[in-house]
């Protein structure tokens, strides 16, 4: 009697003094990706960590949520950049326009420029009233090939001759 | 230059320099190839599927749709579970380009995601009249690899390409 008395207290003792440890909470278990397959990734708890290749860890809960997140912005993303590539492009393509116009231009002002002092020399050489002659004396030759008869033919000539003959001075 | 009653006539140099555009390759005109061929996750231009696989994402829808594109090009690629996928596109013109029009610039944009999901993309120009765009990519597993693109050409205005 005394015994289990003593047995008896000792229990609750034990009880009270030293309560059983309770199991230690798991760490959540962590999956490669490499090693999931469709099964084992159904199977697995929302909160289980998958360790993808690059050494991120994610919630299945969290891989979800993220890829369907993701799917629903790569579309756009693309979209968008896309468009933003055409107008780059479209600004691109109008400042090149316009560089090219804007060279032509200035080399056009050149030429110009170059004719108008070789005009100057040629009336300088010939006379201020070149131009004039050289037309008048083209069109004498031009009538000269069409006459038929050869007296008339010469004088013609003799006339755009005198034309272009530069003035003594 | 001589002319009649030994006038003579001024001769000029003159350079003439065709006036030159630029445009992009019609996305129609790029054909593409894929070294580890089409399937419904991979795909180049139309050919292939924009599948994400059903085992990763169960509750999103399976089949995408890219935006369409008159002028781009344009990759897929997405992996189910396990080691990924990895592979080496290309997109060049075809025919290649004519009449004195060449290679210019080009751009290409990237979204990637899952890992180590990557897209490399390089241009190799050395022959102007047929740029090739050579892309190396990496769908992870579970993850994806898109992008889309554009080839810049210049040439002479108003004539074909």
């Amino acid at each position: 009697m005394r015994l289990s008395a003593i047995i008896g207290i000792s229990t609750i003792a034990l009880v009270w003094c030293c309560p059983v440890a309770a199991p230690a909470q798991e760490s959540p278990s962590v999956v490669s990706a490499k090693t999931l397959t469709r099964e084992k990734f159904e199977a697995l708890a929302p909160d289980a960590l998958i360790e993808l290749s690059n050494g991120e860890r994610i919630t299945k809960r969290d891989f979800l949520a993220q890829t369907t997140k993701a799917l629903e912005e790569v579309p756009k993303k693309l979209q968008e950049n896309r468009l933003r590539a055409q107008a780059e492009f479209a600004q691109r393509r109008k400042k090149f326009l316009d560089d090219q116009d804007a060279a032509l231009a200035e080399a056009n002002k050149k030429v110009e420029a170059e004719v108008n002092r070789l005009v100057a020399a040629d009336n300088a050489a010939h006379g201020s009233d070149w131009a004039t002659r050289k037309k008048q004396a083209a069109e004498l030759l031009d009538k000269a090939k069409k006459t038929l008869l050869p007296s008339e033919q010469l004088q013609l000539e003799k006339q755009a001759a005198d034309l272009l003959t530069p003035p003594v001075k | 230059v001589g002319g009649c009653h030994g006038s003579a006539s001024t001769t000029w140099d003159a350079t003439f320099t065709p006036l030159n555009d630029e445009a992009l390759i019609p996305w129609q005109r790029i054909p593409c190839s894929i070294s580890i061929g089409f399937g419904v996750s991979d795909s180049c231009q139309t050919m292939g599927g924009h599948n994400f696989p059903f085992e990763c994402n169960p509750a999103g829808p399976p089949f995408l749709t890219l935006p369409s594109s008159s002028i781009d090009y344009q990759g897929w690629h997405a992996s189910g579970w396990g080691g990924g996928s990895s592979g080496y596109d290309q997109f060049w013109p075809s025919p290649s380009l004519k009449n004195d029009w060449v290679f210019d610039s080009w751009y290409i944009y990237w979204d990637n995601f899952g890992g180590g999901s990557y897209v490399n993309a390089s241009m190799n120009s050395s022959n102007p009249a047929t740029p090739v765009v050579g892309v190396d990519w990496h769908a992870d597993a579970c993850g994806l690899a898109a992008y889309d693109g554009s080839i810049y050409i210049n040439g002479p205005s108003g004539v074909p390409y």
